[in-house]
């Protein structure tokens, strides 16, 4: 058994990877979240008075936002596009290009959220302010959760040597196997892979928040 | 099996090296497709939200608006689903797991605002405009 390939995960019956299996599990449950955190903002979103409303959302400056985070899921694919060509400086540079855009994505959602603040509004002022910031909020903390996964990607140099499972760095390897399915690197690729499955999710998300919660009511 | 077999019959033969060399290349050059195809995703994602922001203050009836909305929003859904997330090209059964949660998610939401709807006398304006007029 010294030739057995080593893949970290075995696949499921199915053939699929199962963390990326797992991961859209994961992905399928995160929508009917958030549709939860929707719904529950549209039943409020009359209950204004004397708080956060409607009118005081900027679709100009959450506009710029929901840029910033499209652009974001571009250099992500781009960073495991990186990761198959076996070029670990574009696959890097992608990572990082991509942790900086989330976090200006969470700055621009810092200074919304303290704008408000200063201005009195907050998660108690309105029913339509506490389902606000409760949604937008949930949001910001999973965009959070990403940068510090994409971060953590360079950190423990997750990436190094990748090969994706149904392929192999071409012009890198010399020891081509007989198959490229049998080219595995211990589910390294992969473990890129569902980091990114999980920021495009995220900025899918955004989507929705953006056009229901900005554009709608405006 | 393989266990029974010696570690050089295991090696790849020059034709099994080939083969798997001309596999490479295709993929490489479906990447190189991917490339192109992640770009001209983005400029049409970038195109949708600026029309998504502009159609909101054109002078038309509220229904347009939000259908206009509803259909821009999809499309980009779409996009980055579809492509980025790499559903389009990657095997069936993600699509089913994801579809399941977002239907799950859609009917959800609809089930909400149809219950809102009855519960505010079906005053839809109020429904999308977040306006109170007294409910």
């Amino acid at each position: 058994m010294s030739n057995e390939v080593h893949t970290g995960h075995p696949p499921t019956s199915l053939g699929l990877d199962m963390r990326k299996l797992g991961m859209w599990t994961f992905i399928g449950s995160e929508s009917i979240f958030f549709a939860t955190l929707i719904a529950n903002y549209f039943i409020w979103r009359p209950s204004h008075e004397g708080g956060l409303g409607p009118q005081h959302l900027d679709i100009n400056l959450t506009g710029a936002g929901a840029f910033v985070l499209l652009m974001s899921s571009l250099t992500m694919v781009l960073a495991l596009a990186g990761l198959r060509e076996g070029n670990q400086r574009k696959y890097t540079r992608n990572i990082l290009l991509t942790a900086g855009l989330g976090t200006v994505f969470l700055c621009i959602q810092v200074y919304e959220f303290t704008h408000f603040w200063s201005k009195g509004y907050w998660l108690t002022e309105s029913m339509f302010g506490g389902s606000f910031f409760i949604l937008t909020g949930f949001h910001g903390a999973h965009v959070f959760w990403g940068v510090v996964w994409l971060v953590s990607l360079l950190v423990f140099r997750v990436g190094r040597g990748a090969r994706r499972p149904l392929g192999f760095r071409v012009g890198v390897d010399d020891k081509l196997p007989a198959d490229p399915a049998e080219a595995t690197d211990g589910g390294s690729y992969v473990s890129v892979e569902l980091c990114g499955l999980y920021w495009h999710f995220v900025d899918l998300v955004w989507v929705f928040i953006f056009t229901l919660i900005y554009l709608l009511p405006y | 099996m393989s266990s029974q077999m010696g570690f050089e019959s295991q090696l790849p033969t020059e034709a099994e090296r080939a083969s798997a060399l001309h596999k490479a290349e295709e993929l490489v050059a479906e990447d190189k497709q991917h490339h192109t195809r992640y770009g001209i995703v983005a400029v049409w994602l970038f195109i949708i939200t600026a029309v998504e922001v502009a159609i909101v203050f054109l002078p038309v009836a509220t229904w347009v608006i939000v259908v206009g909305l509803f259909v821009l929003m999809a499309m980009k859904a779409i996009g980055v689903a579809g492509y980025y997330m790499h559903l389009k090209d990657d095997a069936r059964s993600f699509s089913y797991l994801f579809g399941a949660g977002l239907f799950v998610a859609l009917v959800l939401i609809f089930a909400f605002a149809v219950l809102y709807l009855v519960f505010s006398g079906g005053d839809t304006e109020l429904f999308v405009k977040g306006v109170d007029s007294g409910h």
